[in-house]
């Protein structure tokens, strides 16, 4: 499966498209973690701990999406975005969206 | 007491948050300087995109929060206005981060350029708890480039 956040997929040529398909996750962090970044955070800089959770949750919901392309029978998301909003104080939605299509 | 307490976190956080920040900004510039080959184009235009190419999206992310030191700063700004240049920093560092990780994961796949490269920043809400400090997300992300080798080409 190819992903870009681009248009086109270089050198190749789109046949078919299958519309959007999307996958989002939202996680919340636990205790622990943030219990460890309040005390780092007096400190100021990076909240490692937050990091690692984000990016865990954001691959969850490329893998998400690149199920239901799959499924579509896509070979290529293309014009792939993010999107990230905090629902509550601890918890965040991570939204990933672009174009299933079909290469030639 | 309760004054002493607030007057030894804001100079902790005050002189940890300088040294943190400052050997921060030397290794950005460090790591920025070899990744100086790999070029980066916001746009995604046609010319830039050799069709003769493999691509992969890569993405770096980074959440910075502001120190004790910081926040009280700008709690005192945001009554007077103006500049808020201890964000304005953090906010650059985490960006600059961010931007970093990404170009060390495509320079690993052997990416010669980044296009469409994308810069989001999000509030993902502070601490529970009474002194909540804020806390910002910083994500990028670009599709990676390389040159096709032909034997690879099926």
């Amino acid at each position: 499966m190819i992903i870009t956040n681009i248009e086109i997929v270089p050198g190749r040529e789109i046949v078919e498209h299958y519309g959007l398909v999307q996958g989002s996750t939202i996680r919340a962090k636990h205790a622990g973690r943030d219990l460890m970044a309040t005390i780092k955070n007096f400190f100021g800089g990076e909240l490692v701990a937050y990091t690692e959770l984000l990016h865990e949750s954001r691959e969850e919901a490329l893998s998400r999406m690149k199920t239901q392309a799959h499924h579509m029978g896509a070979d290529a998301i293309v014009n792939v975005r993010f999107s990230t909003s905090s629902i509550t104080a601890g918890a965040a939605e991570i939204l990933c969206y672009g174009t299933a299509v079909k290469l030639g | 007491m309760k004054l002493l307490f607030f007057i030894s976190l804001f100079i902790i956080g005050y002189l940890t948050g300088r040294h943190i920040e400052l050997r921060h900004f030397q290794s950005i510039r460090d790591r920025e300087e070899r990744y100086h080959h790999i070029a980066m184009i916001s746009g995604s235009w046609k010319d830039h995109i050799d069709p003769e190419s493999d691509c992969k999206m890569f993405d770096g992310s980074v959440v910075v929060g502001a120190d004790y030191f910081k926040s009280v700063i700008s709690g005192l700004r945001a009554v007077f206005g103006g500049g808020m240049n201890n964000y304005e920093t953090l906010l650059d560092r985490g960006r600059r981060e961010a931007l970093v990780r990404m170009l060390a994961d495509a320079d690993r796949w052997g990416a010669d350029r980044l296009v469409n490269v994308r810069v989001e920043t999000s509030v993902i809400g502070s601490q529970s708890g009474k002194r909540a400090l804020p806390c910002v997300e910083i994500h990028v992300y670009a599709t990676g480039l390389r040159k096709l080798r032909h034997e690879v080409h099926s």
